[in-house]
């Protein structure tokens, strides 16, 4: 027992330092007003300048989350807007009939994560597939302007039909004077496309507004194509050439919304029989 | 070796009554902006015998300042610095050791050692004391100047009292 003691007290003497300094810095922080303001001020600072930068970086972890959250907060609002003005002109209709079959639009939030721009048949990558109920001829858009077709799709991706591709023929319409014609891609510039069969007698100018048409169902009507870019009759033809300037360049979609419909569809199988009466 | 506690006692309580009852109602500036804290005490624990353990050294530093800070109601202050300055004294005393020694049995004062080795001792570790007390009064770097000056000014004037009294008991003795 002297034994231990002596140890100690040869020893101990730091350790006792430190503890007795320690006891006498918790007095002052405990016991002393001043002192305490201070602590307590710096702690705060402390504490709070920790906590910001803890969070700083713990947010960097939820930024996905964030950003999928906000594509569906936008793909929400997005087709609620597109739903009326569809809408918008059978408002009186639909007071009466309560029509219960009006066509209703849904947005999917997807993520480009393949594109190409320098072949003649362009195609699409998208994140999502049948899983979220994306299906073959439903329509991808962005919020400035269409993207294109879906063409394919397996559980978790889907292929499509960029604008810039062989096989695109979409009913587009001049918003000011009514005409409509058929957009196509002559496989040259991925930020012009051509507007066909539009009679020359229309009244073209240049800026004029190219908007969907909604003749087809893959496409809501009055959804911006993009602007006239160059017009021109060629000797001899009937229609404008009409040159269209993309209001969403195909160089750099990254956020793309797919947009289903409740009777998709219905009218491609009713439209199928259309052959046999021709 | 009763006689010798019952002295170191005896002298503790009068440095103590001396500082609380004394000392700490003194105010040289006359306001509120003191700059100038006289404090005595500590040597008390400078003069204490050089052979006892470093372990009770610290022990005795820490109640000391603990009871001064009692009667300055701030609890912590003086007994962090006692501690500071006591944490130093071995070091102090080894850098300070004459080329034959000390005597074992003997405390650091002037009649011991001599008036220059007792002033470069104590004029260490006063520092030492007078600064870390400023410090964790004052307690943020904010006002580091405030705690130069105050340690500076109370140093010196609390050296030369601290002097006097030494003197006068090396007179004596």
């Amino acid at each position: 027992m002297w034994k231990i003691a002596r140890v100690i007290v040869q020893n101990g003497s730091l350790v006792l330092f430190i503890i007795l300094q320690c006891i006498s810095l918790f007095w002052i922080v405990k016991y002393n007003q001043n002192q305490q303001k201070i602590y307590l001020h710096s702690y705060q600072l402390m504490a709070g300048n920790i906590q910001s930068r803890f969070q700083n970086m713990v947010s960097y972890f939820h930024l996905k989350e964030k950003y999928d959250s906000i594509a569906t907060e936008n793909a929400r609002i997005l087709s609620q807007f597109i739903n009326r003005s569809q809408n918008a002109g059978t408002a009186l209709d639909s007071s009466i009939n309560q029509l219960p079959n009006q066509k209703i639009y849904k947005l999917i939030p997807a993520k480009v994560i393949n594109n190409s721009l320098d072949k003649r048949n362009n195609m699409i990558t998208l994140d999502k597939g049948g899983s979220d109920h994306i299906a073959p001829g439903m329509g991808v858009i962005t919020s400035k302007g269409i993207v294109g077709i879906v063409t394919d799709t397996s559980a978790h991706y889907s292929l499509v039909m960029s604008l810039l591709h062989n096989n695109t023929n979409i009913s587009a319409r001049l918003k000011r004077c009514g005409f409509f014609g058929s957009l196509v891609w002559n496989g040259k510039d991925p930020s012009i496309m051509n507007l066909q069969a539009i009679q020359k007698y229309a009244d073209v100018r240049l800026g004029d507004t190219i908007v969907t048409s909604g003749y087809s169902i893959v496409f809501p009507k009055n959804l911006l194509i993009g602007f006239v870019d160059l017009y021109k009759v060629e000797a001899g033809s009937f229609t404008y050439k009409i040159d269209v300037a993309l209001s969403q360049s195909m160089t750099n979609i990254e956020q793309v919304y797919v947009i289903s419909n409740n009777s998709l569809g219905e009218k491609e199988n009713l439209e199928k029989r259309m052959l046999r009466y021709e | 070796m009763n006689n010798i506690w019952v002295n170191h006692i005896v002298r503790f309580i009068l440095y103590i009554a001396l500082q609380v009852l004394v000392l700490k109602h003194i105010n040289l500036a006359g306001s509120n902006q003191n700059y100038i804290f006289i404090m005595i005490y500590p040597v008390a624990l400078l003069t204490l015998p050089i052979k006892i353990p470093q372990f009770f050294v610290i022990l005795i530093a820490f109640t000391i300042g603990f009871i001064v800070d009692l009667f300055y109601v701030s609890p912590g202050v003086h007994a962090g610095a006692c501690l500071w300055m006591v944490i130093f004294r071995p070091l102090v005393l080894r850098i300070f050791e004459p080329k034959n020694g000390y005597h074992t049995d003997i405390s650091p004062t002037i009649s011991n050692l001599g008036v220059v080795w007792f002033s470069k001792y104590a004029s260490v570790l006063l520092f030492i004391f007078f600064l870390s007390y400023f410090i964790l009064e004052i307690f943020t770097f904010v006002y580091a100047g405030e705690i130069l000056v105050k340690t500076i000014l109370s140093f010196f004037v609390s050296s030369i009292i601290i002097f006097l009294v030494q003197l006068f008991y090396s007179f004596k003795s």
